[in-house]
């Protein structure tokens, strides 16, 4: 009966989904109080909008962070760079424009 | 990290030290923003480049062992705002509060919903992401870099790009309906729903 009744509330639409939205993206963000983290980390056990929100935005920054492809700087320009870097103390003033 | 303070006066030893063990280690990251905020291999160098030769002839206002990487991102940033984009004549102005205050209607809100799954998610390939996120406008694309790539504070995010935070929380949580939004239309054309 008890476990029923908890489904019941796992299935029910989650009553303030915008609100939950905002918290859980501090959340992941680390950017939550600690009223905040509590709150989501009672809520999101019987919610299950809430869970798959949640589930689906780590999935999405987690696909960002891993699957882009990373540019590196080419090494000529890190060169470059030193060289001018350098060279300016060659000249009076400290311009390396 | 950036607050109006006297500026230091380093030695040209120190300067060298500051640019090479702190600022330099800084590169790719800062190439690879440049990068997917210009899509331009040639422009990113000219913006890499630039920020790097202010950072050196400002080294003076830089505090030694603090955040150097937002210090860093905050001039490109500038960079790019002022002269890059100035330089380059985009075609349309665009009025970014604007944006923000139609991104922020609720109309648009009950447009983006989420039926996205995590595996359509997890089934996605670095390009089909990579389509969807340079998809967004500059100022959105920025932040979801910014916070998820770099992993910027808020705050952090909020110095460099000279924005309240409030403003930051509000341009993510838009940025990110955007994106999920894009990323189920990917999701439909592989054929979950």
């Amino acid at each position: 009966m008890a476990r029923r009744e908890k489904l019941k509330n796992v299935e029910r639409p989650c009553p303030d989904h915008e609100k939950c939205i905002h918290v859980i993206n501090l959340v992941i963000d680390g950017e939550a109080n600690k009223d905040e983290e509590s709150f989501f980390y009672t809520h999101i056990r019987d919610c299950l909008d809430c869970a798959q929100y949640y589930k689906l935005e780590q999935s999405i920054r987690a696909a960002i962070r891993k699957k882009l492809e990373v540019k590196e700087a080419p090494e000529e320009l890190i060169n470059e760079l030193k060289k001018r870097v350098k060279e300016s103390f060659l000249k009076p003033s400290d311009d390396v424009s | 990290m950036m607050r109006k303070r006297t500026p230091q006066r380093y030695s040209p030893n120190e300067k060298v030290e500051i640019f090479e063990l702190e600022f330099l280690p800084h590169i790719h990251s800062i190439y690879n923003f440049a990068y997917r905020i210009t899509f331009d291999e040639d422009d990113a160098k000219d913006l890499v480049q630039e920020t790097y030769l202010k950072s050196f002839r400002f080294i003076d206002s830089f505090d030694k062992g603090t955040n150097a990487k937002a210090w860093l991102f905050r001039i490109l940033k500038n960079s790019f705002i002022n002269e890059f984009r100035k330089k380059n004549k985009e075609p349309v102005k665009i009025d970014y509060q604007e944006v923000e205050a139609f991104y922020n209607s609720d109309e648009v809100n009950h447009m983006i919903t989420s039926n996205l799954q995590v595996e359509a998610v997890k089934e996605m390939i670095g390009d089909e992401v990579s389509i969807a996120l340079n998809s967004l406008e500059v100022d959105f694309r920025t932040v979801i870099i910014l916070c998820d790539i770099e992993g910027f504070s808020y705050e952090e995010m909020a110095l460099i790009l000279d924005v309240p935070i409030g403003t930051i929380r509000s341009r993510l949580h838009r940025a990110r309906n955007l994106l999920r939004e894009k990323l189920k239309k990917y999701a439909g054309s592989m054929g979950y729903k």
